[in-house]
């Protein structure tokens, strides 16, 4: 689950309390640190926390002697003074008040262990001394909930540690401990015990332990660095471990994200309407959403759904309302692990559209609330008012696939840091003529998502893509994607003929599709595709008789699952319904395509020396690798994007005269299509019925009552809304596409 | 089908319910809208919000409540909150008096952002403390008479009064709205005065709904 962006760090991998304070700032981030350093870490934060306490929690009763006789005439319970000890002292007692009645009432269904006094006084403790530490803040209901599970979370570390100390308990007993760490020679000696008793008798030094459980040992032992003030799982000193992450959350540690942010009344500093920053959050959610489901987006601002009425609760505890705690702790991981600091050093986060945006973790949290959204999304589109809306947005189901969730959150992340750079309304409009080009990018990252192959041409595609949108970020970019394009020309004329060779034997379909696109009236930047898609092949002879003998249904399937994910995309644009219908058809899809996995895992990692190379170098010269490699570094992602190219795919299948424009390939591509034909033909046909199945869920759904539906009696019976209405319009459509497609 | 049931109203009304930090207002709703009562129920964070319809006469009334956390007093919400409410309930806890003495500022903040004949109810809940009351039934009924407000107290534990308060602010609205079109003139960003309300859609504008409303 970790993040390219913080380095993995093996000592923790079955500790999240002490991932998380890496990933808050706690302890050192670096995995190449010592244990030693971890330690002083831990130690000064503790000692840091144990100072403020001592500081602010007083007791007017104590302490009086050692700074000499208090001045009685301030210093009295009754003082009018709010200066004096006793006022503050009853200002907090009436914080505790309060602090205590949000506390009594955390995590009832976890009482066992929220609502024990001991975790209820340290709870208690913790935020009395972060609201007097920071006073321009204050307690807020909600901040209980953004603490409870990092204490709960570094209580689970203590517990994992035990279990582990308990296993290998002759490794701690009293012939060990009265040495300090690392003391190979007693731990030698402790054999004879060990034998004795014939005890796992395997592991009789700490240096026969595994790396992870040594580890475990060195950071938690009493003697190393610090003492114990330095022990890093430690029960003693929870309640300054918790502290310390809670800080570092609520103010960001100099990060973009600072949860205060969310709670703060005054307007945003980079606010132009003079908005609170949840609002400005909430204006970026929606922005987010608008740019990935327009549809989405302009039901809810037509209903009158204004963000900040879900979105508060949902940022201010950062999700906790909406799952379950073992389920909100994988999403916390994801939200930690994204590097908080600015995403793009040279640009100065004042020139971002949204503040919130411009960091990996500012771009989850928003992505993580645009998915949750978008899981709702057929619900949404059912309810005719804005109440029923938010009924739904904030009793989110119990039941769902918490993986995926996650999965299109750091999809849309990526999107989301993208489409959030200054430049990126530039780019949108002179690069990309589609209306809304993120939108169509995600329906199409979307529609893939359950895809493991068939996408090795789309690798090249999506390279050029992200080059083409990095030049135009350059003043020269004209001149440079002119010089680029002449390049890929010269190349491609060069390699084109040993590829139409290889393929006219080997019958692969894509190459029809890709020699097809130059025909197609779209602009010219996803030309360059194309082209960079069969320069592709045509650089790498090998490649391509190894694709093509795997078979060409398989080449056949990936181009049909690009349909699939262009007809599922245009289920969810037009009809309205249900996003539903495109995981479905993906799933379909992801059975046909199970036999092309392996040929594409192939392609996909042989280094070509020209296409795939290069494609790299453009990667690295984008902004995507900016923050170390947020997109790049997820293989699973990458295929995602790649598929950039799908659409225009589609259009060939549906405008086969089109390819006929007369130019040179045409004719191969013709001698290269009949023998595909068949295959394609066949898995066409397919399709079309597992769409007619698809149609039939979808009108059940509408329609319960009657098992034998028919668009027009839907039709008849729904005509009352015009959200219906149109779902059923395009229901019909999308029966016309699957008659068509049985047909041919 | 879920949806097509939520038609199945001649009027929309929306409620609002304030109120100090637990007296109970989540309990309220719940007890209202879901017939369930928690002695553990979480503190609110932001809005929250249920529906419910009851029916009144031989029309379907609609009731949209958002219950907002009791900390949210100071508006970060934004005053859209109130906006298109046609109905109140401003609850204390009976036995704590400050939870009393605060609802003058909520009533002056209820005022300062919805229209004049918005229906408010005052009610003191947690009735079935006895023992512990620290707010007697002549103290609200005397300051509901003066600010001129419905009062009831309630106990959502003990289902007392609880169907009854909704049923009665509803009813109340109701009535306004079936007698006269509410004037909501005052209200910038309301529809122009002499028309009944639209609800278009939008229903954060509570209203009379469709066809229904402006024969009777």
């Amino acid at each position: 689950m970790t993040m390219p962006g913080s380095p993995a760090r093996p000592s923790f991998s079955s500790l999240r309390g002490a991932r998380w304070r890496a990933d808050l700032g706690i302890l050192p981030g670096s995995a190449a640190v010592s244990i030693d350093e971890l330690r002083r870490a831990a130690a000064d934060t503790r000692r840091r926390y144990a100072n403020l306490r001592r500081r602010l929690l007083i007791d007017p009763h104590l302490s009086k002697d050692e700074a000499g006789a208090p001045d009685l005439i301030v210093e009295n319970p009754l003082s009018q003074n709010p200066d004096s000890t006793w006022g503050q002292y009853f200002r907090n007692a009436e914080l505790e008040k309060m602090l205590n009645q949000d506390l009594s009432r955390l995590y009832p269904e976890l009482g066992d262990f929220f609502q024990t006094s001991a975790c209820q006084s340290m709870l208690g403790r913790i935020l009395l001394v972060w609201s007097l530490r920071y006073p321009e803040f204050g307690y807020r209901q909600g901040m209980h909930e953004l603490l409870a599970p990092l204490l709960y979370v570094l209580h689970a570390d203590v517990q994992h540690f035990k279990q582990v100390r308990d296993l290998h308990e002759e490794l701690l007993d009293d012939d060990f401990d009265g040495q300090t760490f690392p003391d190979r020679s007693k731990l030698n000696r402790s054999d004879r015990k060990n034998n004795v008793e014939g005890r796992t008798s395997k592991i009789r030094s700490l240096a026969d332990l595994d790396p992870d459980t040594r580890d475990l040992f060195l950071i938690n032992d009493a003697y190393g660095a610090e003492g114990e003030l330095g022990i890093i799982l430690s029960e003693k000193f929870m309640e300054h471990d918790a502290y310390s992450m809670f800080e570092n959350l609520m103010n960001g540690a100099q990060g973009v994200v600072a949860i205060t942010d969310f709670y703060s009344l005054s307007p945003a500093p980079e606010s132009s309407t003079g908005s609170t920053p949840v609002r400005e959050a909430s204006s970026a959610i929606y922005h987010l959403l608008a740019s990935v489901d327009s549809s989405l987006h302009s039901h809810l601002v037509e209903l009158g759904v204004e963000p900040q009425y879900f979105a508060l609760r949902w940022l201010r505890v950062l999700f906790g309302r909406e799952f379950s705690l073992d389920n909100l702790l994988f999403i916390w991981d994801e939200i930690f692990s994204s590097p908080n600091h600015s995403y793009s050093t040279d640009i100065s986060t004042t020139d971002y559209q949204f503040k919130v945006l411009s960091s990996p973790r500012g771009a989850l949290i928003l992505s993580m609330a645009v998915s949750m959204m978008l899981h709702l999304r057929s619900s949404l589109l059912g309810s005719e008012h804005a109440t029923s809306c938010l009924v739904r947005l904030l009793n989110f189901p119990e039941d769902i696939d918490l993986k995926t969730l996650i999965e299109k959150a750091t999809i849309l992340q990526s999107l989301a840091l993208e489409a959030n750079l200054p430049s990126s309304s530039v780019r949108g409009k002179s690069l990309l003529t589609t209306p809304n080009y993120w939108e169509e990018t995600w329906k199409i990252l979307q529609s893939s998502i359950d895809q493991k192959g068939g996408d090795v041409f789309k690798m090249k595609g999506r390279g050029f893509l992200r080059r083409s949108l990095s030049n135009t970020n350059t003043e020269s970019n004209v001149s440079r994607s002119k010089a680029a394009n002449s390049e890929n020309n010269n190349f491609t004329s060069t390699a084109r003929q040993p590829t139409i060779d290889e393929l006219r034997n080997t019958n692969v379909v894509p190459a029809k599709l890709i020699n097809s696109v130059p025909h197609i009236p779209i602009e010219e930047q996803k030309d360059h595709i194309g082209q960079s898609i069969s320069e592709a092949i045509g650089s790498n002879p090998k490649n391509a008789h190894e694709t093509g003998q795997r078979d060409g249904y398989c080449s056949t399937s990936g181009e049909i699952k690009d349909s699939l994910g262009a007809a599922s995309g245009y289920l969810s644009r037009s009809s309205s319904t249900s996003l539903s219908c495109g995981t479905e058809y993906d799933r379909d899809t992801h059975h046909m395509e199970e036999p092309c996995v392996p040929c594409d895992d192939n392609v996909v990692n042989e280094p070509y020396p020209h296409s795939g190379c290069r494609d790299r170098t453009d990667e690295a010269a984008t902004t995507m690798n900016r923050t170390s490699g947020i997109v790049d570094s997820h293989p699973v992602q990458q295929e995602r994007l790649c598929s950039g190219d799908g659409k225009l795919k589609i259009k060939y299948d549906q405008n086969p005269t089109m390819a006929e424009g007369g130019q040179k390939e045409t004719l191969v591509i013709r001698s290269i299509s009949n023998t595909a034909d068949k295959e394609l033909t066949r898995t066409l046909r397919y399709l079309g019925e597992s769409m007619v199945e698809n149609i039939q869920a979808i009108e059940l759904l509408f329609q319960p009552s009657s098992l034998s539906t028919s668009v027009e009696k839907l039709e008849k019976s729904m005509s009352r809304s015009t959200e219906q209405a149109k779902a059923v319009a395009a229901l019909k459509e999308l029966r016309k596409i699957s008659d068509h497609l049985r047909q041919i | 089908m879920a949806y097509r049931a939520e038609d199945d109203y001649d009027y929309l009304f929306k409620v609002v319910l304030i109120g100090d930090s637990g007296v109970g207002k989540s309990n309220l709703l719940s007890r209202f809208t879901r017939n369930e009562f928690s002695l553990e129920s979480k503190s609110t964070i932001g809005v929250e919000f249920a529906t419910r319809s009851i029916r009144v006469d031989d029309k379907v009334v609609k009731a949209q409540i958002w219950d907002t956390a009791g900390q949210e007093r100071y508006r970060a919400i934004t005053s859209a909150y109130y906006r298109g409410a046609v109905g109140a309930l401003v609850v204390y806890d009976v036995t704590r008096h400050v939870t009393f003495e605060n609802v003058e500022r909520w009533l002056k903040e209820l005022r300062d952002h919805t229209d004049a004949n918005i229906v408010i109810m005052l009610v003191g809940n947690k009735a079935d403390l006895r023992h512990l009351r620290a707010v007697s039934v002549e103290d609200a009924k005397g300051f509901a008479e003066r600010e001129s407000t419905f009062f009831m107290e309630t106990s959502a534990l003990e289902s007392m009064n609880v169907e009854s308060a909704f049923t009665e602010v509803l009813t109340q609205i109701y009535r306004v709205v079936s007698k006269k079109a509410l004037d909501i003139g005052d209200d910038p960003a309301a529809p122009p005065r002499g028309q009944t309300i639209n609800v278009g859609g939008k229903d954060d504008v509570s209203a009379v709904k469709k066809s229904g409303c402006c024969s009777s």
